[in-house]
């Protein structure tokens, strides 16, 4: 579907329509989709990884500095949440941190393959 | 080496796509819902205006805040209380809704919400009774009728409620910029209002409707329509049907001179009287759509449902007390009041100092009302316990036709009709019809729905007047308070007061100390009907005025040294006025431990007073046991068991104390005793099929006649005191058998004993502990379970002075010529966020009974000062009662500038 250009532009696209109506994680499975679209199965496109690695660093910070699982716990205990769905739904952005954390560690790797060693002769 | 790339068929790349397309929709549009009781996914965790993003945060450095005329400092002590300087009262006022505002708008925007009856509007249909029954008194009308009229007559006040809603507006306003509303706004899905002098006086209202209104009258009416008036009346004197209770004999705090007749004050009912009646009562539209989170409605209202206490009081309450220098070991006056509101997270007070030219104040404040309520300035130390007296009378209408008209001083008159629209969320709307008379809106138009609520005779048009529904400038009078330089100058301010009643306990630096009961007292005629049940509507037993401030209850330096109360009556028995019967008082216990404890000692410390407010020592139960334990040992048929029960309460040193057996014995068999005297007669006269009019043990009315039963049992040479008629509600009226008092101790102490052995078998009595039974727990203000602190065994219970109740504790010593100093605690923190660290720093140092020092700073200190040090120096600071100095932090400071 389209050029490399054109879906980069075209999740760019969608990636601002998103934020603009505050729908940041449409931004991640437009990304994801455009890169199916394009016939290619790896996900691990800049352009997905990017817009949320983007996400999990912007949400570690607030995490960090905002006491954020606090307000987390904050609001599973006002839904009445039982401790262990308290603990799923406080869980979830971490969860969600980790996967742009491997999948960024994918992506570095795809950019910078690892040089194939020499093996040592034996003397 | 690379590897080929081949093209995949066209039919999967199809397949694919749609997939594709599904998955992503399917992602998208999960995480768009809400989820169960939770919030949409996508939008709680966007990282720039997500949940994550929602802290209000500390305040820091220097904010602009457009609204302010000069600049204003801040500076956070160790427990987060804001030390708030300011150049004018204007910028006081409104730094104080800033900063308030800040840390409990969630709080604040329910109770105005609670109190205006729109709950429903963000709730949904399970809030409707709550918002009906709120309407129906009239909270949302005199509200509004009291904004307007003191816009017009006493404008300088009403600009201080406004700088204060500006204040709560401006954070209001950049909360919703920087996407910090907290969450509790997510879950419902709706933003807060700005906040209007109307809500400040809902909130007042609120108040006022929690101290002093009261079903009590409805309730006594259907007792006495099922025992009769003089059996009732026998049971409900003016004073407590004892007159030998200790606490009685210094005549209570009123010293007189009281007017030879009930001389009302016509004028000043008149000039308060708001025009309720002519005024436009519309009702308000909804704004909010879709159905609320049942988690959430469902916590909300677990809330709501605790604040609708409207029937007579249970346990808990207030005490305050003041010492003369001549009885203090310094030489200085010292003040000690620890009230007892319900207990949540957050607290119902925030803590903070006010200061600007001729105003210098450190207290506590109610979320959305300007100034502090109960607090110390350099020259006046003071603190309120409610008074209790009757502040609701309610009347039967006599109407006709189709009840347009009512008969009221010689003719039909129209009722006004007050046409609220409840809005509720999810759809649809509830609209009322609530007639109003003269007297004040007609209760009884709720219908049978509400009989929970108020219990009126069936078939009858019942209205009722409030003193919640007249004209308060309570806002004024502790403007002028906060400002009071001497004992004159606080009874000057305390004229301002209207309702609820308080009994202002205060010390000067001048060394005065006093109490004074300030409020509004209406005037009937008690010979026209017994203001304690339903009175005639038709006029006679109108209000006739209220209780000119001279002669409400008041003393002043009263020549034994101290004064106090702990909402006990507080009026002689000849005082002239109908205040309400004995059933309005709590029985008295609380005020017994704490005049014998004040009376028994001359040299009083700062220690004494924090000791007494913690005391558990039960005066009640130290008037009773003898009299059991005598019985019991004149009983040849006591049960080894009935023997070893007597002989553990005899061993008792009456303190109510979580590991101690005894306390447990004693609660149980008091609250069999009251069933077993008066079960027989509610069964008789069919009172408990009607939830309002169950039989509860606790009803001080029931207390003070078992009481005075038992008393003269062990006691007969005082049986002149008691009036005689009492005896005849020892008559079963099941069986028409008449029981004796020795026969109804001995039953209840063995049905203690034998429920206790059914709750722990094979425990040993001994070993039982009160802690089992008697537990302390904090909710969270929204009854989310886990916001909360848990149950723990606690010290305390009905009836001791120390209870587990106080909301909060404060002593203060007042030197001549000096500020002073203060210790205070309460169990909770200043910030509603849970995530906050000051949302409960307080209470463990609360539960432990340690005080922390209250500064009332002069002027800003140095950001990063260490107060604890300079507190420790003073002498004050040496009291055993004083959290430890590793609490202590520095000062944070943070300027607000126009």
């Amino acid at each position: 579907m389209g050029s490399p250009s054109m879906r980069s532009f075209l999740v760019a696209l969608l990636v601002a329509v998103g934020l603009y109506f505050g729908w940041w994680w449409a931004a991640v499975p437009a990304a994801l989709l455009v890169q199916l679209l394009g016939g290619r199965l790896s996900p691990f496109w800049p352009s997905f990884w990017g817009t949320l690695t983007a996400w999990a660093l912007w949400y570690a910070y607030q995490i960090a500095f905002h006491r954020g699982w606090g307000e987390l716990w904050t609001v599973a205990g006002l839904a009445g949440l039982p401790s262990w769905a308290g603990a799923v739904f406080a869980a979830l952005p971490a969860v969600l941190v980790s996967l742009a954390a491997a999948l960024t560690a994918v992506g570095v790797a795809q950019f910078f393959p690892a040089r194939k060693g020499v093996p040592s002769q034996p003397s | 080496m690379g590897k080929e790339f081949t093209p995949l068929p066209t039919n999967v790349v199809a397949m694919k796509t749609v997939l594709s397309w599904l998955a992503a929709g399917v992602l998208v549009a999960v995480a768009a819902i809400p989820l169960g009781p939770l919030p949409a996914l996508g939008p709680t965790f966007n990282p720039g205006t997500g949940v994550a993003a929602s802290y209000a945060g500390n305040l820091q450095g220097t904010l602009r805040l457009p609204g302010l005329e000069g600049e204003v400092t801040v500076q956070y002590d160790a427990f987060g209380v804001p030390h708030i300087f300011a150049g004018n009262p204007h910028d006081l006022f409104f730094a104080q809704g800033y900063v308030v505002a800040r840390e409990r708008l969630v709080q604040m925007d329910v109770m105005r919400r609670q109190a205006g009856g729109r709950l429903a509007e963000i709730l949904g249909p399970t809030a409707v009774k709550s918002d009906a029954v709120e309407l129906a008194l009239g909270l949302r009308p005199v509200a509004e009728a009291t904004a307007t009229r003191m816009a017009q007559e006493d404008p300088e006040i009403f600009r201080l409620v406004e700088a204060y809603a500006a204040g709560v507006n401006a954070w209001i306003q950049e909360a919703r910029r920087t996407h910090r509303l907290p969450p509790f706004f997510r879950l419902l899905q709706y933003e807060p209002e700005p906040w209007t002098a109307v809500d400040t006086f809902l909130i007042q209202g609120a108040l006022q409707q929690n101290l002093a209104f009261s079903i009590a009258p409805l309730q006594y009416e259907a007792f006495a329509q099922a025992f009769g008036q003089e059996p009732m009346a026998v049971l409900l004197p003016p004073v407590p049907v004892t007159a030998r209770l200790p606490f009685m004999a210094q005549q209570p705090y009123h010293q007189g001179p009281f007017p030879q007749e009930a001389v009302a004050d016509v004028n000043i009912l008149k000039e308060r009287r708001l025009d309720l009646l002519q005024t436009v009562l519309e009702g308000r539209t909804g704004k909010v759509g879709g159905m609320p989170f049942p988690g959430v409605a469902a916590t909300v209202m677990g809330w709501v449902d605790n604040l609708g206490e409207l029937g007579m009081p249970r346990e808990g309450h207030s005490n305050n007390w003041a010492v003369a220098p001549q009885r203090s070991a310094s030489g200085h006056a010292l003040l000690a009041g620890d009230p007892h509101l319900k207990l949540t997270l957050p607290a119902i007070w925030f803590e903070v100092q006010l200061a600007a030219p001729g105003l210098e104040v450190y207290g506590v404040s109610i979320p959305g009302t300007p100034g502090v309520i109960i607090g110390r300035s350099a020259h006046v130390a003071w603190s309120l316990t409610n008074t209790t007296n009757q502040q609701v009378f309610y009347y039967r209408e006599t109407v006709e036709g189709r009840g347009e008209r009512y008969f009221h001083e010689g003719e039909w008159k129209d009722f006004a009709h007050y046409r609220p629209t409840i809005p509720v969320r999810g759809g649809g709307e509830v609209q009322l019809d609530i007639r109003w008379s003269v007297h004040g809106p007609v209760v009884s138009d709720l219908g049978p729905d509400y009989d929970d609520v108020f219990p009126v005779p069936p078939g009858d048009v019942i209205s009722l007047a409030y003193t919640g529904n007249l004209y308060a400038l309570d806002i004024k009078a502790l403007y002028l308070l906060m400002q009071a330089r001497n004992a004159a100058q606080v009874k000057e301010a305390l004229n301002w007061w209207g309702a609820p009643t308080q009994n202002f306990a205060y010390a000067t630096a001048d060394g005065d100390i006093g109490i004074i009961s300030a409020g509004y007292y209406p005037v009937v005629d008690p010979t026209k009907g017994a203001p304690w049940r339903v009175l005639d509507g038709t006029g006679e037993s109108d209000w006739q005025g209220l209780i000119p401030y001279a002669y409400i209850p008041q003393t002043e330096n009263p020549p034994w040294g101290f004064v106090w109360s702990a909402n006990q009556r507080n009026m002689p028995a000849d005082y002239p006025y109908y205040v309400g019967v004995s059933g309005f008082w709590v029985f008295g216990s609380r005020s017994q431990t704490i005049y014998e404890t004040l009376a028994a000692h001359d040299r009083l410390t700062v220690d004494d007073m924090a000791a007494l407010q913690l005391s558990v020592y039960n005066a009640l139960a130290a008037r009773t046991v003898p009299v059991l334990v005598e019985t019991v040992a004149g009983s040849p048929g006591a049960s080894p068991q009935m023997k070893k029960a007597a002989q553990l309460l005899q061993n008792w040193n009456f303190r109510m104390d979580h590991q101690m057996a005894a306390p447990a014995l004693w609660q149980a068999f008091i609250d069999h005793y009251i069933r077993d005297i008066f079960g027989p007669w509610w069964t008789w006269g069919g009172l408990q099929q009607r939830s309002a009019l169950e039989l509860q043990p606790y009803w001080f009315f029931l207390l003070q006649a078992a009481d005075a039963l038992t008393y003269v049992e062990g006691h007969p040479e005082d049986k002149d005191l008691v009036d005689e008629r009492i005896w005849s509600w020892l008559k079963d009226p099941l069986t028409g058998e008449m029981r004796s008092v020795r026969s109804l101790l001995l039953q209840a102490l063995s049905e203690a004993v034998q429920e206790m052995e059914s709750q722990h078998p094979g425990v040993p009595l001994e070993e039982v502990q009160w802690g089992w039974y008697h537990t302390r727990s904090v909710p969270s203000l929204l009854e989310a379970k886990a916001l909360g602190i848990p149950p723990y065994p606690a010290d305390g219970g009905p009836r001791v002075p120390g209870s587990d109740h106080a909301s909060w504790r404060m002593v203060v010593e007042m030197p001549q010529g000096g500020p002073g100093w203060a210790m205070g605690i309460y169990p909770g923190g200043e910030s509603e966020d849970p995530a906050s660290p000051h949302y409960k720093d307080e209470f463990s140092l609360w539960r432990a009974g340690l005080y922390k020092p209250l500064w009332l700073l002069p002027e800003p200190v140095a950001p990063g000062t260490d107060l604890g040090e300079t507190f420790r120096e003073s002498a004050f600071g040496q009291n055993a009662y004083l959290a430890p100095q590793s609490l202590v932090q520095k000062v944070r400071q943070v300027i607000l500038r126009p």
